[in-house]
């Protein structure tokens, strides 16, 4: 008689990725478009048959050169790092147990940023590819000491973690504001970067952060199972063998590595590590054995359709990435709002 | 069903063909009730009755979709909210207790409905909260923040609250949940003390039917949103409203201590063989 | 109790002797130094004319709009994080921070004169409210909903910001970034009697608001059984931060961390919120905003720092130790 009052019960398939073949396939098909019309559309649009010779190195002339020399590694490096963008959200999300956890929300952009602007200053730097290295620093020293403040019995505490990253954040924010306003060069070197931008970046500045990269996927995908149980809440993680303190931990230094490698090769650039999963857990479930490999297709398809759209719309001139991604990210909270909300 | 309830006592909550719902889902349908004014009226049912919505329906802080809720014949929901706040208190199920509030401070937000807009705090404010805690016997507790009590201290902090909102009516929702069982009877006890010594009308959800049977003078039975029986407890409670209302087979028997109708069911081997046959 | 009361009289006594000492200071000092005596008396406009110009007309309204902007900070702040039950609240969550700045930007950007900017500032912080306003609506004003609109708003708002500064020349974003990152240098009496005088009127009705703010924390339920119409009241206690946070950004820049920082040092050091710790909160913030101006025009080397950097470098080093004596404030339930 009382049916009714009971919820569905569960079938108790432990892991079904069969099931969601199709969806990925669709996915990696999206996400093969995207890079095709990277390579091919810009400023200079260039056919996609041009596009293809050029890559077997059949074709010459200028075309083939933009694509080469200039689409090429901007496409390659927009699929790395909104990869990375994407995984790092995911994680971000579980450890703190919290919807609107982000990279971000550790410090990392803040970290990258004043680290990058520090080196401009003192050591008149002009390239982006020589950022990269105070770049990942800034972002993991942020991020490891926003960590340490949350730190409490071994263990980190959410809360204190969103209070002391935000606030961590905002002294960052303000010193790198600060010391953009010391010298007109720096300021001028400066708020391109920090716009977040793939352009103008050659493969070279992929290579040193390849190894962090990779490793932070590892570690992700490692810790993928534990963070089902995490979402638990600490308690019933706890009696079910998982050690919280120790996942969150390997989980934290995943999103250090993967979040940290990004913005020092794109710059900050947000909402990536936010929207991927947001946009993965409706078609996959919030089975992170799924939801890791959903957001490293989701994350870079996400990231290079902005970047298509900061080319198309000012035209011949472009849009930063880092800009169009807050742009589209805005309704995209809201949306969230409304759901979360209901 | 309501033939024997007095008619015009003051403080009279009834509905009239009260809908209650939550968006689109009917909680509460079509409940035509009278709560008698100056006395003690307990609501009970299973889990997800609705309950407590009834409760929020009554106390206006639910809309109803249709029908009215009147308050000594005057639609509740017409009424000015600090006129009504005026007439009626009431303590939720899980209060929300501010971070760090002290005893007194808590109790003082009573008040509330008593002050306008730019009113100082008046001695006669001071002199509420003063009885409300001495009432609740919580006086002593008064500097101590209310998230650092038990939960019988802290259940008494808030229903001090609600006194010092000096109101003729109460309704309080499940005021025993998550309480031992002294703790338990401590809340009843007070209630009961305040029906008897102030005349207060009280109205209140409640899970246990041998408590609600002692307790109250008038008992309103609901399944799926709708009435089941009304009355008072000696007459509505026997072993066939409880096997049709919550599905259990049971015997009624007197209370040996108050006489009142105390509900014990059968074993498990009794009430298995009374489902195969 | 009486030890709670002893410390919020000590900790309002030694506020307001703070910011009278800050007060003199700042209007002693600068590049004609003046004693304090004689910059009291032409404060009052007796004494010699070049003292009496240089303190009523550079001095006094720069250290008038730092107290003002930093008490409508403060209290803003208080007045969000209670409503929002959220310890991160702050005008940023709001979009207030970014609508002003897109305002002031945008004005700046169209070459305006230095007077209309606050005015842009204002209304854009008060636009970025009606945005969010009705993007949030029809949900009755709940909490969830409104924090993560805001949130959309301020991104939206930032990055328009951002883009502006990116695509302006060098000299344009330079002005456009000092001003977002807040700055009270060359506020003129005009600006300060219209703004701080507007700010006096709402930081008033915030202390007589406070009432209902207090019955607010009680959940929804047991304010409505208490009379209060909480959605009302929600959305009076929103505008009157909404327009708090945006008067203060037209005297003082967005100078966020003012807002997200003092309600926290108030209640550690005075315990539970009231009305008193409220006026507190405005104190703290004025003595913050006046400090690190006072920092930036005399302590550091370099000319030209914006005061928001300085208020965030003095403010966050005592944040966080307070954070740190503070026994959690979620108890963590596996011990």
């Amino acid at each position: 008689m009382t049916a009714t009052q009971r919820g569905a019960p569960p079938t108790g398939v432990p892991f079904r990725a069969f099931r969601h073949i199709p969806l990925l396939l669709t996915g990696l098909a999206a996400l093969t478009l995207c890079t095709a019309l990277s390579l091919a559309l810009g400023a200079r649009s260039v056919p996609l048959p041009t596009v293809v010779d050029a890559l077997f190195g059949d074709a010459h002339g200028r075309d083939a050169l933009v694509v080469t020399g200039l689409r090429l590694p901007r496409t390659v490096i927009g699929l790395v790092v909104g990869a990375a963008l994407g995984v790092a959200g995911a994680v971000a999300q579980a450890i703190t147990r919290n919807p609107l956890a982000s990279p971000t929300t550790l410090g990392i952009n803040a970290g990258a940023s004043f680290a990058v602007v520090v080196a401009i200053f003192a050591l008149k730097l002009n390239d982006p590819v020589e950022y990269v290295w105070f770049a990942f620093a800034g972002a993991a020293a942020a991020a490891l000491f926003a960590q340490a403040l949350a730190r409490r019995a071994g263990d980190i505490d959410p809360v204190r973690l969103a209070l002391g990253g935000t606030v961590l954040q905002l002294v960052l924010l303000s010193w790198t504001s600060a010391v953009m306003l010391l010298n007109q060069r720096t300021l001028d070197e400066a708020r391109f970067w920090l716009a977040g931008s793939l352009a103008g970046r050659p493969l070279d500045t992929l290579w040193p952060v390849l190894p962090t990269l990779l490793l932070g996927i590892v570690v992700a995908l490692a810790v993928a199972p534990a963070l089902n149980a995490l979402a638990l809440g600490d308690d019933s993680a706890q009696s079910l063998g998982v050690p919280v303190a120790r996942i969150r931990l390997a989980g934290g230094i995943a999103v250090v590595l993967l979040a940290g490698s990004a913005v020092a090769v794109a710059g900050p650039v947000a909402f990536i590590g936010l929207a991927a999963p947001h946009l993965v857990r409706p078609l996959l479930g919030a089975d992170h054995r799924l939801l890791l490999p959903g957001c490293l297709i989701a994350g870079p398809l996400l990231l290079l359709s902005a970047d298509v759209l900061g080319r198309m719309v000012l035209r011949p001139s472009e849009l930063e990435v880092g800009i169009v991604t807050a742009f589209l990210g805005a309704p995209l909270l809201a949306l969230l709002a409304r759901k979360v909300a209901r | 069903m309501t033939a024997e309830t007095p008619v015009n006592t003051p403080n009279q909550l009834a509905t009239e063909a009260l809908d209650l719902r939550y968006g689109d889902r009917l909680v509460v349908g079509g409940l035509d009730l009278t709560l008698p004014g100056g006395a003690v009226t307990a609501i009970v049912g299973p889990n997800a009755c609705g309950k407590s919505t009834l409760l929020r329906g009554l106390s206006r802080l639910l809309a109803p979709s249709a029908g009215t809720v009147t308050l000594d014949g005057s639609d509740i929901h017409r009424m000015p909210a600090k006129a009504l706040a005026l007439r009626m208190g009431l303590l939720p199920q899980q209060p929300v207790t501010p971070e760090a509030i002290t005893v007194e401070a808590l109790v003082r937000l009573g008040r509330y409905p008593h002050q306008r807009l730019l009113s100082p705090w008046s001695a006669a404010d001071q002199q509420a909260v003063d009885e409300a805690l001495e009432r609740t016997g919580t006086a002593s507790l008064r500097d101590q923040a209310v998230d650092r009590l038990s939960g019988g201290q802290r259940q008494r902090a808030w229903i001090a609250l609600a006194l010092a909102q000096d109101t003729e009516l109460l309704l309080l929702d499940e005021p025993t949940t998550f309480l031992d069982l002294r703790h338990q009877l401590d809340v009843l006890d007070l209630v009961a003390e305040l029906h008897a010594e102030a005349g207060r009308t009280v109205v209140m959800v409640l899970h246990d039917l041998g408590q609600a049977a002692r307790y109250a003078d008038h008992m309103v039975v609901l399944k799926d949103g709708r009435l089941a029986a009304a009355g008072a407890p000696a007459d509505v409670l026997d072993a066939e409203l409880v096997k049709s209302v919550f599905d259990v087979d049971c015997r009624v028997v007197p209370d040996p201590e108050t006489g009142t109708p105390l509900v014990v069911p059968r074993s498990s081997a009794a009430r298995r063989s009374a489902a195969t046959a | 109790m009486s030890g709670v009361r002893t410390r919020v009289a000590v900790f309002a006594a030694l506020g307001l002797l703070a910011l009278f000492a800050l007060l003199t200071v700042s209007l002693t000092t600068g590049e004609m130094r003046i004693p304090a005596g004689t910059a009291l008396r032409a404060l009052v406009g007796l004494g010699d004319g070049g003292d009496v110009l240089v303190v009523q007309q550079f001095r006094a309204p720069r250290a008038v709009a730092a107290i003002a902007g930093g008490a409508g900070l403060g209290v803003a702040g208080c007045v969000l994080q209670r409503l929002f039950r959220n310890p991160l609240a702050s005008p940023d969550v709001m979009g207030v921070t970014g609508g002003a700045s897109l305002g002031a930007v945008a004005l700046i950007a169209a070459g305006a004169s230095q007077t209309l900017i606050p005015l842009g500032a204002l209304a854009g912080g008060l636009l970025s409210a009606l945005l969010l306003g009705v993007f949030a609506w029809g949900s009755g004003l709940s909490v969830t909903r409104l924090v993560l609109t805001g949130l959309a708003v301020q991104a939206g708002l930032a990055a328009a910001v951002n883009l502006m500064i990116v695509r302006f020349p060098a000299e344009l974003a330079g002005s456009a970034l000092q001003w977002t990152t807040g700055s009270v240098y060359g506020r003129t009496w005009t600006e300060v009697w219209g703004a701080g005088g507007a700010l006096l009127v709402a930081l008033a009705a915030a202390l007589v608001l406070h009432r209902r703010l207090a019955v607010l924390d009680l959940g929804d339920d047991s304010a409505g059984a208490l009379g209060l119409n909480t959605a009302t009241a929600r959305l009076q206690l929103l505008v009157l931060a909404v327009v708090l946070a945006s008067l203060a950004a037209s005297l003082a820049g967005p100078v966020t961390f003012v807002a997200l920082a003092v309600p926290h040092v108030v209640r550690f050091l005075t315990g539970p919120p009231t009305a008193v710790s409220l006026a507190l909160a405005g104190l703290t913030g004025a003595v913050l905003l006046l400090a690190s101006d006072l920092v930036v025009q005399h302590l550091l080397p370099i000319e030209g720092l914006p005061v928001g950097a300085v208020t965030a470098t003095l403010g966050a080093p005592w944040l966080l130790v307070l954070m740190f004596r503070q026994s959690s404030p979620v108890q963590r339930t596996h011990a």
